[in-house]
């Protein structure tokens, strides 16, 4: 693990955040958020005190949440990116590998036909994620071959059986209320979860990136090839499915909290391993981070760029995809 | 049993089927020979734990697997060499070396500074895999085998990926581990060159089966090996080296039974070597001749004879003191000197090729 890549991308996230507490139809002067943050967290710095009200409101209340929002799922679904891509030991690799998405998807289409609480259409969502997964890992447990293969296919199959399952709830949905939710929804979202969701979810998924990055070495070893790190003494199979089981487990929540946000989970950990090579110590931690700066500029992007708000999940294909072609030519590099 | 690998496997395969009952000597290094197909590779996977099939293996008295226990992979004791091999390309070269190391602190019979010194990769510690040649990265790979200490060694034709020279340059560092370790090999090879080189019992494979296993010399003189080596055919002898002649960079060379002059190549009297002696290059001769180019005839007895891969020829087995010779002739010259197995014979050696 190299610890300086680490602590700058950290430091690149830390002014993100900075830039995007003071934007918004109401802007605040950089200066003036950072000694507000000072003073609040160790009592430093100086905050003109009629202004206090004002800044507590905005910052506090109103942005910091959509901020965290946009850390927890950009972080989350790069690091779920990534690890799926180490384990696959292939670059086209996304978090919907396994269906979790399509999964998520007709969870939320689900409950937001049938369910009444906001609680319930979470519940929903996350249990639609660890069944298309689930069914995933069915499909290439059937033939009875650990191949990752089995489980590629097993992923396409579970992702279009829901796919197709989403377009039944659609199509039983009410025309005037529901359908317009829904598809909001599966165009990915940051103002649909309220503080005590992110929360709620943040605990969980913090702590799943955690289990991800402490298992990163393990990783590492599976990238030369299942033989080689089992003749190696590695326990291949728990290694498996334990980073399976939790980068699931984040996507899934990502899409409670925002819906369904495309290409991030792909191309940060591209660039992320562009930038600082395959060593997972250090590939993980910094698609997190660099995840989360991206997901916020392009939140910050969403929210100011129109007097609309456009879905995040448009903004993050329509700038990921140029960028992505942008790196594209040098994607190969990372790998070696 | 202690002091030896059991190994026995049944694994149907479609057409194929992999059915072997073996049981190995634990030391030295034992050679798996046979053609492509032969279910060499199979077995060697067999052996590591990568396939899964019924049988039992027990190596050294410690059950591996039997009826009721399977102990996966990475809780057997073994290093695996792949033919391919692929190293962590983010860690330098010493970062792989130390990867599976980590996984082994209870026990560590194997030094790093051994392994490494034993391959000869010192100077290349700090190097990452992709700035390495084949030949380097199949060392690199053979040390890291080595450095997690494994109780048996397994080697899957580390040198067939390899060109000639690069061959060349690993084979010495593969006779060091053989000299100097007591971790017992399991080398599969369809080069009887490598195996007349490294191994010390040999295991003859066809179609799934064990056709002949044991000493290599003794396999070797056998004339009704079922595998033909054609060409390669030919014995091998431990011999050490008895006197040099400067005059004429010669070395005598002793083996149990006679002496063999050969070329001088840097060879230390007293040292044992190993030489190889194709049939080939052995002929007949009734009486000692003394005008000949040939400086090696050995006083023989024939043994057996056999028919040879094509019908104009014959492969006679000779006994010369205590080892054994195989040459080859064509039948007509067999017809005209009378030769019948128990006759006294001049054995006339045109080469000897020098092995380590």
């Amino acid at each position: 693990m190299k610890p300086l890549p680490i602590l700058l991308f950290f430091i690149l996230l830390a002014v993100v955040a900075l830039v995007s507490l003071s934007l918004g139809k109401f802007p605040l002067p950089i200066g003036e958020v950072a000694a507000f943050l000072a003073w609040k967290s160790v009592g430093l710095g100086h905050v003109q005190p009629d202004r206090l009200p004002l800044l507590e409101n905005i910052v506090l209340q109103i942005r910091l949440p959509r901020i965290l929002n946009a850390c927890l799922v950009g972080g989350a679904l790069s690091v779920s990116g990534a690890s799926y891509q180490a384990l696959f030991v292939n670059p086209l690799v996304s978090p919907g590998l396994l269906g979790v998405l399509a999964g998520a998807s007709f969870g939320a289409a689900l409950g937001m036909v049938f369910l009444k609480s906001w609680f319930a259409i979470q519940a929903a969502t996350f249990l639609g994620g660890v069944a298309a997964v689930g069914l995933s890992l069915f499909i290439a447990r059937i033939y009875q071959v650990r191949s990752t293969l089995m489980l590629v296919l097993g992923g396409i199959i579970s992702g279009a059986f829901f796919t197709a399952l989403v377009s039944i709830v659609k199509t039983l949905a009410d025309p005037y209320t529901q359908l317009p939710n829904i598809t909001f929804w599966l165009m990915g979202n940051l103002t649909l979860a309220d503080r005590s969701t992110i929360l709620r979810m943040g605990v969980p998924i913090l702590l799943g990136i955690l289990g991800l990055l402490l298992l990163s070495r393990q990783l590492n070893a599976l990238s030369m090839g299942d033989e080689e790190a089992r003749s190696l003494g590695v326990h291949v199979e728990w290694i498996r499915a334990l980073v399976i089981l939790l980068a699931t487990l984040i996507s899934t929540l990502t899409v409670v909290l925002g819906g369904i946000i495309g290409w991030v989970g792909l191309i940060i950990p591209h660039t992320a391993r562009m930038l600082i090579g395959p060593n997972n110590e250090t590939l993980l931690p910094v698609s997190a981070l660099l995840g989360a700066s991206y997901l916020l500029l392009v939140d910050d992007l969403s929210r100011t760029l129109f007097t609309v708000e456009v879905p995040i999940g448009i903004v993050t294909s329509l700038v990921g995809i140029p960028f992505f072609m942008l790196v594209m030519k040098n994607a190969r590099k990372g790998w070696q | 049993m202690t002091g030896q690998i059991l190994a026995r496997f049944t694994k149907p395969l479609g057409d194929f089927c992999l059915d072997v009952d073996l049981s190995l000597p634990h030391r030295g290094v034992t050679a798996i020979f046979g053609h492509s197909g032969s279910g060499k590779t199979t077995l060697l996977r067999c052996i590591a734990g990568l396939e899964r099939t019924e049988g039992s293996l027990s190596v050294n008295g410690e059950v591996w697997q039997d009826a009721n226990r399977f102990l996966p992979t990475h809780r057997r004791p073994l290093g695996y060499v792949f033919q391919e091999a692929s190293l962590f390309p983010h860690l330098s070269v010493l970062g792989n070396l130390n990867y599976g190391r980590k996984r082994t602190q209870q026990e560590h019979r194997v030094g790093l500074e051994q392994a490494v010194d034993l391959l000869g990769i010192g100077h290349l510690m700090d190097r990452k895999p992709d700035k390495l040649s084949g030949g380097e990265r199949q060392r690199v790979a053979i040390a890291r085998a080595l450095a997690v200490s494994p109780r048996l060694l397994l080697m899957d034709e580390p040198l067939a990926a390899l060109d000639l020279a690069r061959k060349q340059e690993i084979l010495p560092y593969l006779e060091r581990l053989h000299e100097h370790l007591d971790i017992p090999v399991l080398y599969v090879s369809h080069s009887p060159d490598e195996v007349a080189r490294l191994a010390d019992h040999l295991v003859v494979m066809e179609s799934g089966r064990t056709v002949a296993q044991g000493p290599l010399g003794e396999i070797l003189a056998r004339l009704d090996l079922p595998i033909h080596l054609g060409e390669d055919a030919g014995v091998v002898l431990e011999a050490t080296v008895a006197e040099l002649d400067p005059t004429w960079h010669l070395a005598r060379l002793n083996f149990p039974g006679g002496s063999l002059w050969t070329r001088d190549s840097g060879l230390t009297p007293g040292h044992s070597v190993r030489v190889r002696v194709l049939a080939r290059d052995v002929s007949l001769a009734l009486q000692h001749y003394e005008h000949t180019s040939i400086q090696n005839v050995l006083p023989a007895v024939v043994e057996a004879m056999a028919p040879d891969d094509h019908p104009g020829l014959t492969l006679v087995r000779l006994k010369v003191g205590g080892s054994v010779l195989l040459a080859r002739l064509t039948q007509r010259s067999a017809f005209t000197l009378d030769i019948q197995p128990g006759h006294s014979i001049f054995a006339q050696v045109k080469s000897v090729a020098l092995l380590e």
